[in-house]
């Protein structure tokens, strides 16, 4: 049992190294790319619609917002900034802003603060596209330099090439899943759960759901902001539909279709919605229309998502679970 | 003076519009506790129905008025059986996503069959107007004026007086005691969406000739719409009524006076205002009901 762990374990990082080796194509180490980008933005999501199980619908807001920071900080400011220094203003200026989205918006109800948070994000879009002095407005900033990574004591490291990208996005995805994966499984995440499963119960056992539900707010909005930050670099542009409602809804089908609160569902969503539309080359103007046909059946038809089905696979090799709801009575010694 | 007044005839126009989304948006979440994301793009394709009819078919306009507003009742009810009742014992958060996941149904269904360049549907009355006191008003406003208090006082006097407006109302305030004295809660609940679409319907045949008709409006509509039922306080028929009209009346002094590329941003700037000063909105009794 643990052999085969441990086997997984190489399998999995096999796989995440070989392909800059082995893959030739550029445009499939593209779609990698992003789509490590996009299952990193969705599992920084998933911490605040899964695990503590409020619907913010300004997520790609903050994404938008890491890549406006990356962006003007590379070309307005003389012989631009280091990739560090970006993610860190970007993280801390993402944060400051979900803060001041929480204060304001915690005090209503779930589905109004739905509604409020995409008021923000309509308005947010609204000032990014009029703003045309700082941003460029509809005509995006464009070209964003490449960036470089300079440590106190490294050498400075730039970033050219599309393996030097994939290096960089794979690192980035990495420690941004390991981060939220940490926060998950910690005494935090169970009290996300404990607010998710019955706020009140929660509060009654001294967990103060508003400070956690800050923490699971202000940490996905800062994630966001660094992959935000990192999408801007990669893709050299950066356009006030970056942050529209478009890129929400793939965010929800990928966090909801995966299966919510779960990585591996959510890495699964992030494949199926990122790379297979890219290269099955569906119809562009069918694919928003698809994808609300396929939330709608999935809130219908299977609200726990891929999840639910990775599961119920799983289960059925063991006889001994689903047969067995209550635990048989312990022996009494 | 005669501009001030023009601005505010222009606002009340458009808080009929948001109105007849507002009233919807409350309605619902008032009966069947659920909030419509799809309540904007309800009144996108009653717009479109319009066009088709109206503008594409040349029918006549009070026949495209019926006929819009039963086939909006239809919808109403096709929505909630197919969007709404899978998922009523479902978290509230599969709630939100099934309507809208609706929402995003529609409005790309709508892209895919009309396009996305915005359609002009004008009336004859848009062009012809009356003098009042010095100003002119088009035709078309005094309709959407006329319309919007016959059919906000017929929905008064439906839930104030009429037994099936007492039945949804009772429902709105408790759903066991209404099903124990023998109120159907799942036809009020269909009832409820019928009624809510087909006020969308009824805004929309009057409004739309006013603006474009494009797939896309239902986003900004169900914003204004919140906007409009957070300052009237939430679940409650008058108060999205006057917070309609205010926010109509608010954004076209912004436009006129102040910028008209950051209008949108007053809705925004009135909803979080009205949350500091008084969540439970500016006509609210801090608690929910019809």
């Amino acid at each position: 049992m643990i052999k085969s762990k441990y086997a997984l374990w190489a399998l999995a990082l096999l796989a995440l190294v070989l392909p800059p080796f082995v893959i030739k194509s550029p445009y499939v180490i593209h779609i990698l790319i992003l789509t490590g980008l996009y299952i990193g933005l969705a599992y920084s999501y998933n911490l605040i619609i899964g695990e503590i199980g409020i619907l913010s619908l300004a997520h790609p807001v903050f994404f938008g917002i890491g890549g406006y920071v990356a962006a003007l900080m590379s070309t307005r400011i003389p012989g631009g900034a280091s990739l560090l220094a970006e993610w860190a203003v970007a993280l801390v200026f993402c944060s400051a802003l979900a803060f001041a989205v929480g204060i304001l918006f915690f005090r209503l109800a779930s589905g109004a603060f739905a509604i409020a948070t995409l008021a923000f994000g309509l308005i947010a879009e609204l000032i990014i596209r009029n703003w045309v002095t700082l941003t460029n407005g509809p005509m995006c900033i464009v070209p964003i330099p490449r960036p470089r990574l300079s440590l106190a004591f490294l050498p400075t490291l730039h970033i050219r090439s599309l393996t030097q990208f994939y290096w960089l996005v794979l690192v980035m995805t990495l420690l941004v899943l390991a981060f939220c994966y940490r926060m998950v499984r910690s005494r935090i995440g169970r009290s996300f759960l404990a607010i998710r499963e019955n706020e009140t119960l929660a509060s009654s056992l001294g967990i103060n759901p508003l400070k956690y539900k800050m923490l699971a707010l202000v940490a996905g909005a800062g994630l966001a902001g660094v992959i935000g930050a990192t999408y801007a670099h990669y893709m050299q542009i950066i356009c006030p539909t970056d942050m529209s409602f478009a890129v929400t809804t793939i965010l929800l089908i990928i966090v909801y279709v995966g299966g919510a609160g779960s990585l591996r569902g959510i890495i699964l969503g992030g494949f199926l919605f990122t790379a297979l539309p890219e290269l099955l080359r569906a119809a562009p103007q069918y694919r928003l229309f698809t994808y609300g046909i396929i939330l709608l059946s999935t809130a219908i038809f299977m609200p726990e998502g891929l999840e639910g089905i990775i599961q119920r696979l799983t289960s059925r090799r063991k006889p001994s679970a689903g047969q067995c709801p209550v635990d048989p009575p312990a022996q009494q010694v | 003076m005669q501009v001030l007044l023009q601005h505010i005839m222009n606002g009340i126009t458009v808080g009929a519009m948001y109105a007849s989304v507002a009233i919807g948006l409350s309605l619902v979440f008032g009966v069947v506790r659920v909030t419509n994301f799809a309540q904007g793009d309800a009144f996108m394709v009653a717009s479109f129905l319009f066009f088709v009819f109206y503008t594409a078919m040349g029918m006549p306009y009070a026949a495209v008025i019926v006929l819009c507003i039963v086939l909006m009742a239809l919808y109403g009810v096709v929505f909630e059986r197919i969007v709404v009742r899978p998922v009523l014992g479902r978290v509230w958060y599969l709630q939100l996503i099934s309507t809208l996941a609706a929402a995003i149904i529609l409005k790309n269904g709508a892209r895919l069959i009309w396009g996305s360049t915005p359609r002009a549907t004008p009336t004859p009355h848009v062009s012809s107007f009356i003098k009042i006191g010095g100003f002119e008003v088009s035709h078309q406003r005094l309709i959407v004026l006329v319309v919007a208090v016959i059919s906000f006082a017929a929905l008064q006097y439906f839930l104030q007086r009429t037994r099936l407006g007492k039945a949804l109302r009772a429902v709105s305030q408790n759903r066991d005691a209404s099903t124990i004295v023998g109120i159907d809660v799942k036809s009020m609940s269909r009832l409820t969406f019928a009624l809510s679409a087909a006020l969308a319907a009824l805004g929309a045949v009057a409004v739309t000739p006013l603006f474009n008709v494009y797939p896309d409006m239902g986003g900004p509509l169900i914003v204004k719409a919140f906007a409009a039922v957070t300052v009237g306080g939430f679940g409650q028929v008058k108060g999205a009524i006057y917070g309609s009209l205010l926010l109509g009346v608010a954004e076209a002094l912004a436009t006129g006076y102040v910028s008209a590329a950051y209008k949108d941003v007053i809705a925004f700037g009135i909803i979080v205002l009205v949350l500091i000063v008084r969540p439970q909105g500016l006509f609210g009794r801090g608690k929910v009901g019809i």
